[in-house]
């Protein structure tokens, strides 16, 4: 499984050292986007405006917008600094709580905790009383630039670690228009309601649930794959650069054996251009 | 002409076999029999049969000549004689041309179109690549002619060694010989895919890698996925079931030039040819141990998935 964050978590005196894998992944289908014309992949370039010019990574600096239109400047190594600052710390379990306690809502991303070199035991230790108690541990963790709060907690033989959402990015209810107050509902309407939810309840078997769209989509794709057979794209990258470049190569191995050709035009050739 | 008798029983190499119906019309527009083919064969056998040699071989049989229905034939018949070599591949018991008195036996039963795949039986990997240049008709020809000639130029810059022959109907055929077991087709694939692309790249009005038919138009097809394993091509100096009885012929990469047309090249022409002129595949098999393929392979292995990576 691919690590994504290294690092380690202390708790207490406890220092564990730990590896982060991506617990969910992603299985949408990804659609491609290609020039109706010619049928070749859609590129993205960057370009300044301003200039009128495609520019390339070397030419970019990131900045912070604090008003309309004033940007502050923030240079590659003022940010690197701060990375480090937060990524040199141990991921610190500052409380422990009830797992209830949290909606959903907090959940961001789940990730599996795997020991690093030496920490199976502390690992195990964590997991146990964890487990124990019936609680988890809640821990401030830096991940790809970003200062996350996240949950500890035992799941099957593993840690796994939640990461979650700050307050002020879950967005307030208020803001959510046409949200009824309460309204007159009869005992009747109630009952029925009830009775419903009760008849369709059922232990959570998550293992029911396909995703019936992309099961679709899928059968739709390999049908047009068998009768179509798809259209191959152009070599997005200029082929005839490559050759260029290939032939270098080579002459570069053998430069006695290439023969000094240069062919003129064929009838042909000029034939069909004229 | 005297009536020639229905059955000749004769010996080739030691071995006795029938010709039947020798004087039967293979190709009426020129009034070919088929005594006259087998001549032709006779004659060829020394040029063609190191290409049948060891491979499971396909025919296209005209039992009634060329303007009568013809028939695939990959199986080898219960008739056949004892002395026919076969082969058994993937449930199909194949014909293995390796002598004379096989192709002979071939001939004598109107096997015309003769094909084999690009590996030998032993081998799952090719003894060479080929690039089949076949235009949408023979009005286009031309434009086998031009990739040809693109072509040899790069393989010319690569320092690789290439042949080229007619199709015996509209296109050329390109062959760049392979050191034996050394290459695997998904490698060959690689070069194939990345020629084919070069050249649709470079003249993209010209040719097309394009599969569906009714979207190539005018282009030329520049087929790379025709050299894999299973597939097969028409082998040098084998004659296709066409009313000119057009042989598929080695040439000259100075022959190969506006003024190439594909019906320069009928049966009744090639044996004086080769006498004059030569096999221009003469120096095929030799150049197989010559052929240096590795540096061309290995520059486009460590090049290419970067950039697919990108």
């Amino acid at each position: 499984m691919h690590t994504v964050w290294k690092g380690s978590i202390s708790f207490g005196l406890v220092n564990i050292p730990v590896k982060l894998h991506a617990a969910t992944e992603d299985r949408d289908i990804k659609l491609r986007q290609l020039h109706k014309k010619c049928k070749s992949p859609i590129k993205y370039k960057k370009t300044c405006e301003n200039c009128n010019e495609e520019v390339t990574k070397d030419d970019i600096v990131m900045a912070y917008e604090y008003a309309p239109d004033k940007f502050i400047e923030l240079d590659e190594e003022e940010l690197e600094k701060l990375r480090k600052d937060q990524e040199g710390k141990a991921v610190d379990i500052i409380n422990f709580v009830q797992l209830e306690e949290i909606d959903p809502i907090y959940f961001d991303r789940s990730y599996y905790l795997s020991p690093g070199d030496g920490g199976g035991k502390a690992y195990s230790l964590l997991r146990q009383s964890l487990a124990d108690s019936g609680k988890i541990g809640l821990a401030k963790i830096m991940i790809r630039s970003k200062e996350k709060l996240a949950v500890i907690r035992p799941y099957q033989d593993a840690l796994i670690m939640e990461t979650l959402h700050y307050p002020d990015e879950v967005r307030a209810i208020q803001e959510v228009p046409n949200i009824p107050e309460g309204a007159d509902l009869s005992k009747k309407e109630m009952d029925t309601a009830t009775l419903l939810i009760n008849q369709l309840t059922e232990a959570f078997e998550p293992e029911k649930y396909t995703d019936d769209y992309r099961t679709a989509l899928m059968e739709l794709i390999q049908e047009k794959v068998s009768k179509e057979g798809g259209v191959e794209a152009k070599q997005a990258d200029n082929v005839v650069d490559l050759m260029k470049a290939l032939e270098e190569s080579i002459k570069k191995t053998k430069p006695k054996k290439t023969p000094a050709t240069g062919r003129k035009k064929t009838p042909a050739q000029e034939r069909k251009k004229a | 002409m005297a009536k020639l008798k229905e059955r000749h029983r004769v010996t080739i190499e030691g071995r006795e076999l029938d010709i039947t119906h020798p004087d039967k019309v293979l190709w009426p527009d020129k009034d070919i029999n088929k005594l006259q083919y087998l001549q032709y064969l006779i004659e060829v056998s020394p040029y063609m049969l190191p290409f049948l040699k060891e491979r499971l071989l396909t025919v296209i049989r005209y039992p009634n000549g060329v303007k009568k229905e013809p028939f695939y034939q990959k199986s080898c018949p219960d008739y056949a004689p004892d002395f026919v070599p076969t082969h058994l591949h993937d449930n199909i018991n194949y014909i293995i041309c390796n002598n004379l008195p096989t192709l002979v036996w071939l001939g004598n039963q109107g096997a015309i179109d003769l094909h084999a795949p690009f590996n030998k039986i032993d081998s799952d990997q090719p003894s060479e690549i080929v690039f089949d240049l076949d235009p949408p008709s023979r009005e286009e020809f031309q434009l086998a002619v031009e990739a040809a000639l693109m072509m040899k130029e790069i393989f010319d810059k690569l320092a690789l060694i290439s042949f080229v022959k007619t199709s015996g109907n509209k296109g050329l055929q390109l062959y760049i010989p392979l050191p034996d077991n050394t290459y695997t087709y998904d490698e060959t694939r690689i070069f194939t895919e990345f020629i084919a692309n070069y050249l649709v790249n470079k003249e993209p009005k010209w040719f097309t890698i394009e599969r569906m038919k009714k979207k190539r138009g005018n282009r030329m097809y520049v087929d790379y996925i025709q050299h894999a394993p299973g597939k097969t091509i028409v082998i040098p100096y084998s004659l296709r079931g066409n009313d000119e009885a057009l042989v598929a012929t080695p040439l000259f990469w100075s022959e190969v030039s506006a003024s190439l047309k594909p019906t320069n090249y009928p049966m009744d022409s090639i044996i004086e040819r080769i006498e004059k002129k030569g096999c221009p595949f003469k120096d095929f098999w030799d150049s197989k141990g010559r052929q240096d393929f590795s540096s061309v392979m290995t520059w486009l292995k460590d090049t290419l998935p970067q950039l697919k990576g990108k």
